[in-house]
């Protein structure tokens, strides 16, 4: 019969804990039957130790492999990826549980325990989830300790002060491999799914759309400014330029432009100097400055920014930005754009130069495309679009004729619209009248291209909240704006916002002041610090927790290779492999030291006598010849162990011990000065014969 | 001197050296022996002979479940002659006295033995009479587990020296046993080896036995386990840590030495400490039976 290894049930439980808390936070990410396999095995093991069930039999264990395995592959369609692997991982771990038939059973699933706490790290590195992955080592560290000690330990909570003591002496370590271990990019990349869909500006509007945004509390980015930071009224965070307009919908392009269209598309990336129109539009700055005669005239402002994943390649940024960083593209729009779409939190710096002038002499490919219109719609429109033209007299007086129009007729900013029909400017126009930026912008467009004058619609966010903590800007989802950028001859690419000729507050004060009235700020949001933030503590320890947010982000996190070779720079003066190394045993080591010395000086209260330690050196000599002394076995014990096992030793080691023994355990108060001095020699005799022992030469 | 006890005793009880041992230096400690094992393994023999080869007196009382006090003690009785009430004087005026199955008797009665134990003297009729010098208990009992038994409560164990098993003996010695004599008959014949006076010379000397400061480190750092290490429910206390310290004191004595080495510590370890101790996982009080063994191969010796 096999004999079954019973796990300590110390240990077991604490097992257990570890492996809930470990699979917990996977759970919400794989399907739930994963779940339910991962509490039913728990359960199981439960059962097995009580005796009350037995361990599956090998055809059912293949079964349920088998099941699951293929379950995984229509789940996910691959094995290939963060997200299908982890659900394998998760399983296999599972099932193991069920397999604990010996002690090295057990320690495979401690160590797969830690594993899958790490790849917790690939979906989830927030600081809840860091905090909440120390408990589990705390848990798995504990069951790893409870597996060393008795069957009859019943002590769990002194198991987990031990396992806690454990691992607060790793954490100086920790620190130092942190700073210090060069970071190497990735050697392969994975595709990263941060799971669930993340919120954002999407690459089509139409009305309707943004309901969702305007609601939603979750933040867009981050961005702190170096210097001052701009007017609430300059933040506008240019995201996406939408040209085409299909009558309902503004969409960023079509393919009826051919090939134009891919030429839009040309993004310059830094370095990149076959690139024409960014020499141009380069040239179009430096003609600028000198005009200007006084580069200081020129606003620069220099900042970073932090972007929550998007799942989008495009980046924001203010009029009009130009990025040094490496990756970083701008478009024939000047836009900045990533290589590949945002799926982790992302920085990068970024400046902007206000008041120049773009695109002075427009392409005519561009030209073509900001004068679209659907053909066969919004008549109306149209018609009072050309008069309105007419009777301007110029683009100039045109723009403002239709912000007049807005300003003066009863338009009304809100996020309650009313359903628009198939000619939604016109509806919008001439019937409804309420509505929000996309409609503003919109049928402002549509006005501007029905006369004559090129028009963009402009998505991206408007303002922010200024975190006085940091001395950041938040940048929320409901932020999002649309505006509209014309080209003027002479002037290039202008902004409007004509949702500012209808509710200047949202531009000025934000979105929130804009809908103050109709109350609808926020509106079916339940649970958010922001919408309580008119309560002064929950506004600052909302405030507060950003700001550790950031911190967490931005030092944590965001400490890649070049952060960290900035930070060694300044600690070591150059960075050469020889150095880091150097840095890296030396701290190491102090660490080692540090922590040696704190647990020597808590153990040695009592100090060794010195005869015994002189013992204890001989043991050592022994241990290196291969005979060890065992921790409970006295010396008499060990003498006489040696005497019948190692013949050749028997002597001379009996005599060590006999000196040692009369040494420290006889009566030794000398009463008479001939006595002290007996012992004295006797010391100094054992020590002699310590000191010339030597196993090796005995024994051969 | 004391060899040639064991070596008498050794006649009788085969191949128990080590228990017998033990027993002699639990009487050489001062100390009461509590002997814990199924019926006939020799426990009676045990204390026989020892009261034998020691020149003591001795007395044993069969513990039932009706047994009274007075009758351990004794009663005054009246007397008609002298028209007094007369003191007769029950089974425990004696040297050594056998409390044969302790745990089969009422706790009122045990606690009349266990005080005489403790204090070396009963009183009756408000007149307190000393025991005779020395004065021993060897009790028996028979494993909790079995049937009509009233188990001695923690307080009460603690007032053993020592508990002791003696175990099946081995074939060679049971063979021997078997073709041997009767061993009552034996009994009979067995002539004490020392005389009272060299008795108590012997407790007086044990008490001498020098104790290293490094083995008294030994014996706090095993205390210290048994409080510590979770493996037990409670640890040892300090009249534990004495016991094991006298003990242990005896024990060198027995092996001819004037001073304690650890090895005597770990000798008398198991006899000394499980019946004080519980394990941890142990909730009907087996006591800490083997939880020793993993103490002392975790405690380090040197240090």
């Amino acid at each position: 019969m096999q004999v079954i290894y019973q796990i300590p049930r110390n240990s077991l439980t604490w097992l257990l804990v570890a492996v809930a808390s470990v699979l917990a936070p996977h759970l919400s990410r794989t399907p739930f039957w994963l779940g339910i396999i991962c509490v039913a095995c728990i359960c199981w093991r439960i059962q097995v130790y009580r005796g009350v069930w037995a361990f599956p039999n090998k055809y059912l264990k293949f079964f349920l492999v088998f099941m699951g395995t293929v379950g995984i592959y229509l789940h996910y369609g691959t094995f290939v990826g963060p997200p299908a692997g982890v659900a394998l991982l998760i399983m296999a771990f599972a099932y193991k549980l069920l397999e604990i038939y010996t002690k090295r059973d057990a320690y495979v699933v401690t160590v797969l325990a830690y594993f899958v706490v790490a790849t917790e790290f690939l979906f989830n590195q927030s600081i809840p989830m860091a905090v909440y992955s120390v408990f589990s080592l705390l848990a798995i560290t504990a069951s790893l300790i409870g597996l060393n000690q008795s069957q009859s330990h019943r002590k769990p909570w002194r198991t987990a002060r031990l396992s806690g003591l454990i691992l607060a002496q790793c954490v100086p370590l920790m620190l130092v491999l942190f700073i210090l271990v060069p970071r190497i990019g990735p050697l392969w990349s994975l595709d990263f799914d941060a799971g669930g869909d993340s919120i954002g500006l999407s690459d089509t509007m139409s009305p309707g759309d943004f309901n969702n945004l305007t609601r939603s509390t979750s933040l867009a980015f981050r961005a702190k400014f170096e210097g001052n930071t701009p007017e609430p009224n300059q933040l506008y965070w240019r995201g996406l330029i939408l040209y085409d307009f299909d009558g309902k919908t503004w969409s960023k392009g079509s393919a009826k432009l051919g090939e134009h269209q891919r030429n839009s598309e040309l993004v310059y990336w830094p370095g990149d100097k076959r690139s024409a129109w960014f020499s141009e539009y380069n040239q179009d700055f430096s003609k600028q400055i000198l005009a200007t005669g006084d580069p200081e005239s020129l606003k620069v402002f220099r900042y970073e920014v932090t972007l929550e994943p998007s799942d989008q390649t495009w980046l924001f940024g203010l009029d009009m930005p130009l990025s040094r960083q490496k990756g970083i593209g701008l478009s024939r729009d000047f836009r900045l754009l990533a290589k590949a779409p945002i799926d982790s939190v992302f920085r990068y710096q970024a400046e902007s130069i206000v008041g120049i002038n773009v695109d002075l002499d427009l392409p005519p490919w561009i030209k073509a495309r900001a004068l679209q219109l659907p053909e066969g719609t919004n008549y109306r429109a149209l018609a009072l679009a050309k008069r309105w033209r007419l009777r301007a007299g110029s683009d100039r007086g045109m723009i403002a004729k239709v912000l007049s129009h807005f300003n003066t007729q009863p338009f009304v900013y809100t996020l309650r619209t009313d359903k628009l029909g198939d000619n939604i400017v016109d509806d919008f126009l001439f019937d409804t009248q309420r509505g929000f930026c996309i409609h503003y912008a919109g049928s402002f467009s549509f006005l501007m291209r029905a006369a004559g004058i090129p028009a963009r619609v402009v998505v991206g966010y408007l303002g922010g909240e200024l975190n006085t903590l940091g001395d950041y800007l938040l940048v929320h989802q409901f932020d999002a704006h649309a505006w509209v950028e014309v080209w003027l001859e002479g002037e290039g690419w202008v902004r409007i916002d004509p949702t500012g000729a209808v509710a200047p507050e949202r531009i000025e004060s934000g979105i929130e002041q804009a809908l103050a009235a109709e109350n609808s700020f926020l509106d079916g949001v339940m649970f958010s610090a922001l919408k309580y933030r008119d309560i002064a503590f929950i506004n600052n320890l909302r405030l507060s927790v950003d700001y550790i947010n950031m911190v967490w982000h931005e030092r944590v996190l965001g400490y890649d290779s070049d952060l960290q070779n900035e930070f060694l720079v300044r600690l070591l003066g150059e960075v050469s492999p020889r150095r880091i190394a150097m840095a890296l045993f030396l701290s190491g080591l102090l660490v080692m030291l540090l922590v040696s010395l704190l647990l020597f000086s808590q153990r040695s209260r009592k100090k060794t006598d010195p005869i015994t330690l002189i013992y204890l050196k001989f043991c050592e000599k022994m241990s290196k010849a291969g005979i060890t002394r065992m921790k409970g076995e006295g010396p008499d014990a060990f003498a006489s162990r040696i005497e019948t096992d190692y013949m050749q030793l028997g002597d001379s080691v009996t005599k060590i011990t006999q000196a040692f023994s009369q040494l420290v355990y006889r009566d030794q108060s000398p009463e008479a000065e001939g006595e002290k001095q007996q012992r004295s020699q006797a010391e100094k005799k054992f020590k002699k014969m310590v000191r010339e022992f030597s196993p090796h030469k005995l024994m051969r | 001197m004391i060899s040639a006890v064991l070596a008498a005793a050794n006649k009788v009880i085969l191949g128990k050296d080590h228990q017998l041992r033990l027993a002699l230096s639990c009487l050489l400690a001062q100390g009461n022996l509590l002997i814990e094992d199924l019926p006939g393994m020799g426990k009676t023999t045990l204390s026989q002979v020892l009261a034998r080869v020691l020149g003591l007196g001795f007395n044993r009382v069969q513990f039932t479940s009706d047994l009274l006090p007075a009758d351990i003690i004794g009663v005054s009785i009246f007397q008609k002659e002298s028209g007094q009430f007369e003191f007769s004087p029950g089974p425990i005026f004696a040297q050594l006295i056998l409390a044969d199955e302790i745990n089969r008797a009422t706790p009122k009665t045990q606690s009349a033995l266990l005080e005489a134990m403790e204090e070396h003297q009963v009183t009756v009729d408000g007149k307190t009479r000393p025991l005779p010098n020395p004065f021993f208990v060897i009790a028996t009992q028979n494993p909790m587990t079995q049937m009509g038994t009233f188990p001695l409560p923690e307080s009460q164990l603690d007032r053993f020296l020592m508990r002791i098993n003696i175990g099946y003996p081995d074939p060679t010695a049971e063979r021997e046993l078997l073709l041997g004599r009767d061993r009552r008959s034996m009994l009979d014949d067995l002539e004490p080896v020392v005389t009272l006076e060299q008795l108590l010379a012997l407790q007086a000397q044990a008490t001498d036995v020098h104790l290293a400061s490094s083995v008294i480190d030994y014996i706090q750092r095993l205390v210290q386990y048994t409080r510590d290490s979770g493996d037990f429910f409670t640890g040892l206390s300090p009249r534990g840590a004495l016991a094991l310290l006298r003990a242990s004191q005896a024990w060198a004595l027995i092996e001819g030495r004037d001073h304690v080495i650890p090895e005597d510590i770990q000798a008398v370890v198991p006899a000394v400490v499980e019946h004080r101790v519980r394990g941890a996982a142990d909730h009907i009080g087996h006591g800490g039976i083997g939880l020793t063994e993993h103490m002392l191969a975790s405690v380090e010796v040197v240090a």
